[in-house]
């Protein structure tokens, strides 16, 4: 072929292929991967590899995980190109070149199922596929795409070996499938049973129905068992040598993917993931939870959801019909929990999968018949009816609108991180990562909260420890891996459960040295604070950095897996190497016909030329022109016999009207849609007022208010109601009651709020008044104005103090002096007490119940009294232990909240030490718990010592400082008939106090019901422990002041 | 069987002859310290001049070879240099199959770190502390042997004691002496020094001086009421900065910090007339009760 005609055949698809390349690599370069979910993750996995290629361990998250837990392949391309670029260039390249072969993929993958020009369209439209947009801008699944580009590349030499027999098809399609295997197991797993499923189920179809060349017409005799002996055989002649080249073909594929990734098999197999269901929108009802519908369904299928009735009516009455039942099933399973079936059909694994991936496959497969419809509608059927019955121009406008569509959805789509964060705002590294290489920080672990995916790109420029990861297949510890949350950094997104783990992280540091928190959202705070961490301060980028005394160091050598040297060695030389095994593979056979070569080696070549094997292996089996199709598919044959209903055309006058009245009438009820959604009634009113106040848009909120307020004067009121719910929550749930009234015009409306917060959740019960105003519903605001500010000085005087250590080097510090200087404190009063009927973990959904055992109820509490006696302030951690009769350790856990954590000189604090969690959890019964040992140490600080909070009153709280207190905490001690200690609550206060203010006491937490003491004995042990027995102090009032 | 004599006798011309071989001596001291030079003499009689000796030197995870040249009448020498061996502890010399060990000992101490488990004390006897000291040669091995406490209290007393080092750590406990002021501690051994400072802080509150400022006050709750305490430990002296003071009221408790023996509270003076009583604790002292006039007028 002339290079000229060449390009003529060829030009659709070297504009896709160019096309992909623009398109991706614009948006890639602008920098769309910075806000999708996973680039950041494989970055860290590319940065492994670029550091130590052939240790398969890093240590940097969850305390140390294995790398072979996910097939290495386009990470170690990264890394190596990362060698003359940079991470994230390195990124591009590897997802750029990913894109464009996939497009190239489509175009040869649709060359089975459709013609030439049909699938040059099928691989245009792979430019422009929201599908792919998602996965690459939004969602960042290098693998994935590298994998599909590669998949479908191989697909066709797996069709051809199974037709024609050809060694060298099957050689370059094991090659192909060699390096989709280190890219991603999954997707060459499952991907091949939906893509090469219907392929070898096609071609064996084919086969049956094709007569061999050799075969002689069947005889027209009277049908008889002979006949029909004859008949089966001569079908399993037919089929036969395909089936056996398919199962070649199956076997060689199994150890491919064994042998290619073997570690990770091994692995899988020696480490089975332990971690509990962690939830996916993809497996929500997508009627119920819109979002993830539009994530997971509308933004993937995009323009192709109205060619998917096309596909399956084209797919189901033509020789692609198996294709058209995978796409099906695919689609189907794709809809997630929409409908109990998929759960029913994947059983298990429904809660193990993220099931986009079955969307995501089902829009590559639905290309070609998407190219079979574009060629329909420019050159064949369709246009030809439309031009028939509307005119030209509407075929024009239908094909263009199309590609309107097409291409404005695509790129709505690529940008949609723009549209709607997913991630937090972009954060500059650079001070962490100084933060962290300086004075010996990196000797400790770190967490991330409010960071996202950010946090990956953290990890990738740092050799610092973080206790979490982003990979949550990795994880082996247990306070993980027994809740269903994704990331601790986004645990206020996984409500309680998530913030349940994050308080035992927070409240339990030294068991994983973690020291310092670096924080980018307000939310976590206040836990932070009353866990007893403090701020050191801000860096340059906002970040706040938050330090916990008393953890010890890293030990100096942090326990690794040692893989076995064979192991390491497959696992840097195979990945990589499949490609140059597989361009080995495509040389070779492009001058070497294996056939033939096979034939001549003496003894093979016997074997090779014996009938057997040229026959069911390697001969070409000649396949006669298809029949029809109506001709094998019998229920066509029954559809003729159905009477023909015969539609007169209508003149083109009604046709257009009626379609103009469809796209009114979708205008329409759109409308209607929207003006419903936002209809103005005193519940929405109320929610768009909560709204606003939750998304502190304040200026906004004041515009559903009726009240005789200014504006500036509401504003000043809001700004003297801060406190936990006004400025560290975030809005859960709303639900509304309205009262009858007689007024049509008023209206009483019972709002029930829940809040979250990083403490727990808060049920406000508000009543709102409303009246329906000119301009709608509007709430009743009945305050009196707010004072006017007024300048007023208010001083006090308070020691400081300062701890200056005695830093010889930089490699000592506070790693001796620091932990050794310990303070003098007194403990008493100490007891254990169980409440039955709190919740202590997080007990497991119906599809985990069965392998996740546990006591989920029942709070075992160790509670007393410590005193710092020392003469300077101590921050001050009690650990209790619970033992058995033996010894044996069950549980092990600090004080979390219920406690004032540093201590003035003389100062008392009643102290309860809560075990929740997975430790808990596994004390089946409360009957093993023999002995409780406390260990209670105290280090000198110099943060969180002033005292602001007077209880003026038995119900009225003072701020004497000058400074606003913005959570009011307040610790209180219940005694038992003989002023034992019997339970200390902890109530924080829902309003912040200005200074010079004061705010009534909310109702104190009350004494757990059933509440009960243990008597066991209790050995409590201390660097440096005074005698003396402190006194049980009524109330411990302190706060939090930002 | 003339054939098989001449066959045996043949084969017990190939044997090499048996040469008893003089025995080989090494000269060398049974110990040395740590970085000091060492010569080896080594004596084959048999040896000729010139012929090649190797010799190893098995030294803690470090091992020296060496192949030594052999000189007129058998003798060779191996010299190694100072500052090569360092590490104290065990060392054998390996020639052929002979053996012979080493002892290789700390040098004088030339390396101290003092540590205390308080960096502050009690003052008046009352505070105790334990100091730590790791005592190592210039090459970081630990020294048996001792070191020479001296300790300078606030009040001039002098506190002085050989300390007994095993294995590069001693240890001691001492007591505060005399009053409030800084502890200066010294501690030597060889050219090895260390220093330290201890602050000896007033002891446990004893007494509580309250004071209401002023002590009668208009009922309308516009002015602010003082309350003042004024702190001392046993030995009158003020208490350490920072001490927590907590006094109460009726229905009600503040708490506020001690600055040179002060702590100062600030809050609102009630609004019922009358007289009202408050009350300072801080540890296990208390003061006495004192009265807060609240009336429509107060006597100038």
């Amino acid at each position: 072929m002339s290079a000229e005609k060449w390009f003529i055949q060829y030009r659709l698809l070297l504009l896709a292929l160019v096309g992909a390349f623009a398109f991706h690599g614009v948006l890639l370069f602008a920098g769309t991967y910075r806000n999708t979910y996973d680039a950041y993750v494989h970055i860290f996995f590319a940065d492994h590899y670029a550091r130590s290629w052939w240790i398969p361990w890093d240590t940097r998250w969850y305390t140390g995980f294995t790398m072979v837990s996910y097939p290495p392949l386009t990470h170690q391309l990264t890394a190596l190109l990362s060698k003359i670029t940079s991470l994230p260039t390195g990124f591009i390249v590897v997802m750029l070149f990913s894109a464009v072969v996939t497009t190239l993929g489509v175009y040869r993958f649709s060359r089975l199922w459709v013609a030439h020009r049909p699938a040059l369209y099928a691989s245009l439209l792979t430019v422009f596929s929201s599908s792919i947009a998602e996965t690459v801008h939004v969602f960042g699944q290098l693998p994935t795409m590298f994998v599909m580009g590669v998949m479908l590349n191989a697909l066709p030499y797996v069709w051809a070996w199974i037709e024609r027999g050809k060694l060298r098809d099957l050689l370059r399609g094991w090659g192909l499938l060699m390096i989709a295997a280190a890219g991603h197991h999954v997707t060459t797993l499952f991907g091949m049973v939906f893509f090469s499923g219907p392929i070898l189920a096609t071609l064996l179809l084919l086969k049956f129905r094709t007569p061999h060349p050799q075969e002689p017409p069947l005889d027209d005799a009277p049908l008889s068992l002979g006949m029909m002996w004859r008949a089966v055989k001569r079908r399993v002649r037919r089929v036969m040598p395909a089936l056996i080249r398919e199962g070649v073909f199956g076997v060689g594929l199994i150890i491919i993917l064994v042998v290619t990734v073997l570690p990770y098999w091994l692995w899988s197999r020696s480490d089975p993931i332990t971690q509990i269901t962690i939830p996916h929108a993809s497996r929500d009802n997508f009627l119920v939870n819109t979002a993830a519908g539009f994530m997971f369904f509308i933004v993937p299928w995009g323009v192709m959801l109205m060619v998917l009735p096309y596909a399956i009516y084209k797919g189901l009455g033509s020789r692609n019909w198996i294709l058209a039942l995978s796409l099906m099933g695919m689609a189907f399973v794709g809809t997630g929990g929409t409908t109990p079936i998929p759960a029913k059909l994947l059983g298990g694994a429904f809660y193990i999968l993220t099931l986009d991936r079955f969307t995501f496959w089902a829009t590559i497969i639905i290309l070609p018949f998407a190219g079979q419809f574009v060629e329909s509608l420019l050159h064949g059927r369709l246009g030809g009816w439309i031009i028939a019955h509307l005119g030209a121009w509407w075929r024009l406008m239908v094909a263009g609108a199309l590609g309107f569509a097409l291409i404005t959805f695509a790129l709505f789509t690529a940008n949609l991180t723009q549209f709607r964060r997913f991630q937090p705002a972009p954060i500059e590294m650079t001070p962490i990562v100084e933060f962290l290489a300086k004075d010996n920080h990196d000797k400790w672990r770190y967490l991330t909260l409010g960071f996202g995916d950010q946090m990956a790109w953290l990890s990738a420029q740092t050799t610092a420890l973080n206790v979490e990861g982003n990979y949550h297949s990795a994880r082996r510890l247990p306070e993980l891996t027994s809740t269903p949350i994704e990331r601790l950094d986004g645990a206020k997104f996984t409500e309680i459960p998530g913030l349940g783990s994050l308080q035992q992280f927070l409240t339990n540091p030294h068991r994983y040295n973690l020291k310092y928190v670096f924080v980018n959202d307000d939310f976590y705070e206040p836990l932070l604070y009353f866990s007893g961490w403090h701020r050191l301060g801000q860096l340059e980028n906002d970040v706040q950095v938050w330090e916990r005394a008393d953890v010890p160091p890293l030990p100096a050598t942090i326990p690794t897996q040692i893989y076995p040297a064979w192991q390491r060695l497959m696992w840097g030389v195979l990945p990589v190497g499949s490609i140059f095994i597989t361009l080995f593979l495509f040389t070779i056979t492009q001058f070497i016909n294996f056939n033939q070569l096979l034939s001549r080696i003496p003894l093979l070549g016997r074997v090779v030329r014996g009938r057997l094997v040229r026959f069911w292996l390697l001969d070409e089996d000649a396949r006669a022109p298809l029949p029809a199709s109506e001709d094998w598919q019998l229920w066509r044959r029954f559809i003729r016999r159905l009477p023909k209903i015969s539609v007169t055309p209508l003149a083109k006058r009604a046709v257009y009207g009626a379609v103009l009245a469809l796209m009114l009438m979708v205008v329409l009820g759109l409308g209607v849609f929207m003006l419903r959604k936002q209809a103005d009634t005193p519940q929405s009113t109320l929610l768009a007022y909560y709204d606003a106040l939750d998304f502190k848009r304040f200026t906004e909120s004041y515009t559903y208010l009726e009240t005789a307020l200014t504006r500036e004067e509401y504003l000043r009121w809001l700004s003297l109601r801060g406190g936990i719910l006004a400025s560290f929550a975030k809005l859960e749930n709303l639900s509304f009651l309205q009262e009858t009234t007689s007024n049509p015009n008023d209206a009483v409306v019972h709002v029930s709020a829940e809040w979250l917060t990083a403490l727990g959740s808060y049920t406000v019960q508000d009543r709102y008044e409303l009246v329906n105003s000119s301009s709608g519903w509007r709430i009743r605001l009945d305050v009196s104005p707010p004072p006017p500010p007024r300048e007023t000085v208010i001083s006090t005087t308070a020691p400081d103090f300062y701890f200056d250590l005695p830093l010889n080097t930089l490699e000592e510090t506070a790693l001796t002096r620091g932990v050794l200087d310990r303070s003098l404190l007194a403990i008493g009063a100490v007891r254990v007490m169980v409440a039955p009927t709190l919740p202590i973990g997080f007990a497991p959904e119906s599809y985990d119940a069965k392998r996740v055992k546990g006591r989920f109820e029942g709070l075992i509490s160790v509670i007393g009294v410590v005193q710092n006696r020392d003469s300077y302030p101590a921050q001050v951690t009690i650990s209790a232990i619970l033992r058995d009769a033996d010894g044996v350790r069950l549980a092990e856990t600090n004080v979390m909240d219920v406690m004032l954590h540093q201590l003035l000189p003389q100062e008392i604090t009643p102290f309860r030490i809560d075990f929740s969690g997975a430790d808990a959890v596994q004390i089946l019964e409360i009957e093993q718990i023999a002995q409780v040992e406390l260990v209670v140490r105290g280090v000198p600080t110099a943060y969180h010592i002033d005292r602001p909070l007077v209880l003026l009153t038995a119900d009225t709280l003072y701020n004497a400082s000058a400074q606003s207190v913005d959570i009011p905490h307040i610790l209180a001690t219940h005694t038992d008939a003989d002023g034992g200690l019997w339970w200390v609550s902890s109530t924080y206060l829902q309003m912040a106090i200005a200074p010079d203010d004061t705010a009534p006491i909310s109702p104190l937490s009350a004494v757990p019901a059933d509440l009960y003491a243990l008597d066991l004995p209790i050995t409590i042990t201390a660097p440096r422990l005074d005698e003396h027995i402190p006194t049980i102090p009524s109330f411990v009032v302190h706060g939090y002041s930002r | 069987m003339t054939r098989l004599c001449l066959w045996i006798i043949g084969l017990l011309l190939l044997i090499p002859p048996v040469r008893a071989d003089a025995p080989l001596t090494i000269v060398m001291p049974t110990s040395i310290v740590a970085g000091e030079p060492l010569s080896i003499i080594i004596t084959q009689p048999t040896a000729q001049a010139g012929d090649k000796l190797t010799i190893t030197l098995l030294h803690g995870f470090s091992r020296h070879d060496a192949q030594l040249t052999i000189g007129t009448g058998g003798i060779t020498n191996w010299h190694i240099p100072a500052d090569e061996l360092i590490h104290a502890g065990e060392a054998l010399l390996l020639v052929g199959d002979v053996r012979q060990s080493l002892t290789i000992l700390p040098n004088t101490p030339a390396q101290t770190d003092l540590i205390t488990t308080a960096n502050s004390l009690t003052a008046y006897g009352e505070g105790k502390a334990m100091l730590i000291t790791l005592v190592r040669d210039a090459f970081g091995n630990p020294i048996i042997g001792r070191a020479s406490l001296n300790v300078l209290f606030p009040n001039f007393t002098r506190l002085t004691m050989s300390l007994p080092i095993r294995d590069g750590l001693g240890w001691t406990y001492f007591s505060s002496v005399g009053g409030v002021g800084r502890t200066r501690i010294r501690l030597s051994a060889g050219v090895g020094e260390s220093a330290l400072e201890i602050r000896q802080n007033p002891s446990h509150p004893a007494l509580i001086e309250l004071d209401i400022v002023p002590e009668c006050l208009f009922a309308d709750g516009r002015d602010p009421l003082q309350l003042v305490a004024s702190v001392y430990d046993g030995y009158h002296h003020p208490v350490a900065d920072g001490t927590q003071v907590i006094f109460r009221w009726l229905g009600g408790e503040g708490s506020a910090l001690t600055l040179d023996g002060t702590a100062r509270l600030s809050i609102p003076a009630p609004t019922r007339t009358g007289v009202h009583y408050y009350s300072a604790m801080s540890g296990e002292a208390q003061s006495n009760t004192t009265p807060l006039i609240i009336a429509e007028r107060c006597a100038p």
